[in-house]
């Protein structure tokens, strides 16, 4: 798989090239948000900063979204919820705050490029993680061969969420998917039918709410 | 200091106002008493002249008329005595002791033709008297009745008229003293009330220049300090976020440079330095990520409290049910808690119990709470909970571990501060820092208290929602 890593600081970027090596990928560097966006073609993936001399992180990825969709992380010191909703929003599948673990980074990157290559072809007939067993088809969920007697939303969500299994998932994207429109109204129905869900689940820690963003089923 | 300046300035008012009243009202008195007497002196000038003219003539019947028209006329009885003959008119008799001493004295040529000061409440009637005859003899005696009640009447008019006047003028000048206590004392609680603003929030706003100059200048110099102080904190807290902010990068890289040489680390003692390395590394993450959490809070809680409405200002402060963040929380909890051997438990959602309060911020407090719970009193019974408290909701997370002795408690929302039974569990003592200065950007308070038997209580307490606060 061919990185392209847009960074500005030396340090980070050498250590970044040296991380995506070791996993077999192949990788170039850039430091400017204009090389980005003339670079991405020929790359499979990309690792965007958000702090960089000539323009924002976030405008390099707007721009890079009106013409490409190609699986895009976010790699930045800027913790705040507000860059992060924001960089979600605008399109990254991801978000990684630095300092990040070398198997976190890889695994990330990992799960980005299956899920954006596996929605270039046709849908998963069902996913399986760990113990739990979902049939999207059938609409049936079931964890250690033990059916779940989930209702229709609750389904549509776990749905969702295992999909994105190992990246994180925003309220307002769960909003768009089960109702329709993101309007805050249905926030509150969101939270009921998480909780359904969580209690017939019973496997606490499956589903992370990632503060302010959304929430995230983490990979196996 | 407003009642004694007032005090001051009441009691000089008073003692001005009563001086003057008592000048006017004596000069007064004076008056009327010259004008009396000029005018009965008058009269007993005519009378002794025509008494001396009798007794020339021996006739005294043109005298006693004159007399007895005196006396219908004006009220007032004269008595003459001629010879030792004594002529009365108005009921006037040598029988009242006065009149006796009047008669007595004038005999002797000593003339009494002065009044005695009238005071405005006296009674009784005062008397003149003289000598009549010739230089070398005296032939009788005059004494002439004065009625004073009228000249008393007009005195005690007069009186009220000043009282009035002097009552009026007293108020007036109270009112203006007060306003001028007001005027002088207005920045000074303005300044106090900037000074106490600037402890509580390291913040103030613009004083008005008002009052006396010397005030205006004084209220000048503390707006500048005020300023010079708040920029000082604020830019302290920028180079504290700013530094962690920059430290990422290289931590960053650190951190992969690390995990990459430990895939190509072959010996068992090799690999252990390098977790060595790890921990340490991992220490410095978890500082750099609590240093930042603080400066974010602290500029919350500042941002948050020099406002005077912050539900209105933050823009995702909202009325919230805690209970679907409390569930998030105790799920991402759960798996450490299982790790630990504790127990988490969180009853079903209470009824109306709604907070006002960013729901990521509450979820943060609740969740750095529970890890410390957790963390530090493994093994334990821990109960997130929301309960009403007289002044609005709590959310309470409490735990059966060992809990803290009351001085720790006191000294746990301290920076960096670490109970030294805890010194070998991994930690930096900033999560209870960060939870105080959030729930204090969030209009809360945060309480830790012992469990009984032992134990230990957190509790965030929020205000109950107002009306219209809906975000």
């Amino acid at each position: 798989m061919h990185v392209l890593i847009v960074e500005d600081d030396d340090a980070m970027a050498s250590a970044l090239s040296a991380a995506v090596a070791s996993a077999g990928h192949k990788h170039t560097r850039v430091s400017r948000g204009e090389d980005a966006l003339l670079a991405h073609r020929q790359h499979e993936v990309i690792l965007l900063d958000l702090g960089l001399p000539d323009m924002d992180g976030l405008d390099v990825l707007r721009k890079l979204r009106q013409v490409t969709q190609i699986p895009l992380l976010i790699l930045t010191a800027r913790d705040d919820e507000r860059s992060v909703v924001l960089g979600l929003r605008s399109g990254a599948d991801d978000y990684l705050v630095k300092p990040v673990k070398l198997v976190e980074l890889l695994a990330r990157i990992e799960a980005v490029t299956r899920r954006t290559n596996r929605s270039g072809h046709e849908a998963p007939h069902s996913i399986i993680l760990g113990d739990l067993h979902v049939d999207l088809d059938r609409r049936v969920a079931s964890v250690s061969n033990k059916e779940l007697a989930l209702t229709a939303t609750e389904f549509d969500l776990l749905g969702l969420l295992v999909r994105n299994a190992g990246s994180v998932v925003t309220r307002e994207q769960i909003l768009d998917a089960l109702w329709g429109d993101a309007f805050v109204a249905h926030s509150r129905s969101l939270d009921v039918h998480l909780t359904g869900l969580r209690s017939k689940l019973q496997r606490p820690g499956f589903i992370i709410n990632v503060r302010g963003v959304g929430y995230r089923v983490e990979q196996p | 200091m407003k009642v004694r300046v007032l005090g001051i300035l009441s009691l000089l008012v008073v003692i001005i106002v009563v001086t003057v009243s008592s000048v006017i009202l004596t000069s007064a008195s004076r008056e009327l008493t010259q004008e009396l007497q000029i005018n009965r002196v008058a009269a007993l000038n005519r009378f002794a002249q025509l008494a001396s003219d009798a007794a020339e003539d021996n006739n005294i019947t043109q005298l006693q008329r004159e007399m007895d028209r005196y006396s219908e006329l004006y009220g007032e009885g004269i008595l003459i005595r001629v010879q030792q003959q004594p002529l009365r008119s108005g009921g006037l008799s040598e029988d009242q002791p006065e009149v006796r001493d009047a008669l007595t004295r004038a005999s002797l040529n000593l003339s009494d033709t002065t009044l005695n000061p009238i005071r405005a409440f006296g009674t009784g009637n005062d008397f003149l008297s003289r000598s009549f005859g010739t230089a070398s003899q005296v032939l009788g005696e005059v004494v002439v009745e004065v009625n004073l009640d009228a000249a008393r009447q007009k005195l005690r008019e007069r009186w009220l008229v000043v009282v009035l006047a002097a009552v009026a003028l007293g108020v007036l000048l109270l009112a203006a003293a007060s306003r001028i206590t007001a005027w002088v004392l207005r920045p000074v609680h303005r300044l106090s009330r900037a000074v106490h603003e600037l402890e509580a929030t390291g913040k103030t706003g613009q004083l008005p220049e008002a009052g006396p100059p010397e005030l205006r200048e004084l209220s000048r110099s503390f707006t500048a300090m005020a300023d010079t102080v708040t920029q000082s904190m604020e830019s302290q807290r920028r180079l504290i976020a700013d530094t962690s902010h920059q430290l990422r990068n290289p931590v960053g890289a650190l951190r992969l440079r690390i995990d990459l040489l430990q895939l190509s680390l072959q010996t068992d003692p090799e690999k252990q330095a390098a977790a060595g390395v790890v921990a340490e590394l991992e220490r410095v993450e978890e500082m750099l990520d609590g240093v930042l959490k603080l400066a974010t809070a602290e500029h919350r809680a500042s941002a948050g409290t020099a406002r005077a409405a912050p539900e209105s200002e933050h823009k995702r402060m909202a009325v919230i049910d805690p209970f679907p963040v409390l569930q998030g929380e105790v799920e991402r909890a759960t798996p450490a808690a299982h790790r630990a051997g504790s127990e988490l438990t969180l009853p079903g959602p209470a009824p109306e119990s709604q907070i006002v309060c960013d729901p990521d911020e509450l979820a943060h407090m609740v969740g750095e709470l529970l890890a410390n719970a957790i963390k530090y009193a493994p093994g334990a019974r821990i109960t997130v909970a929301t309960r009403q408290t007289p002044g609005g909701t709590a959310v309470e997370i409490s735990d059966d571990g060992p809990g803290l002795p009351p001085d720790q408690l006191a000294a746990s929302t301290t920076r960096f501060w670490r109970a030294p039974q805890h010194s070998k569990i991994p930690g930096n003592g900033l999560g209870m820092t960060i939870v105080e200065r959030l729930a204090e950007a969030n209009g809360a308070r945060l309480v830790l208290e012992t469990r009984e038997p032992h134990g230990l209580i957190a509790r965030l307490e929020f205000a109950r929602p107002r009306d219209g606060s809906h975000a």
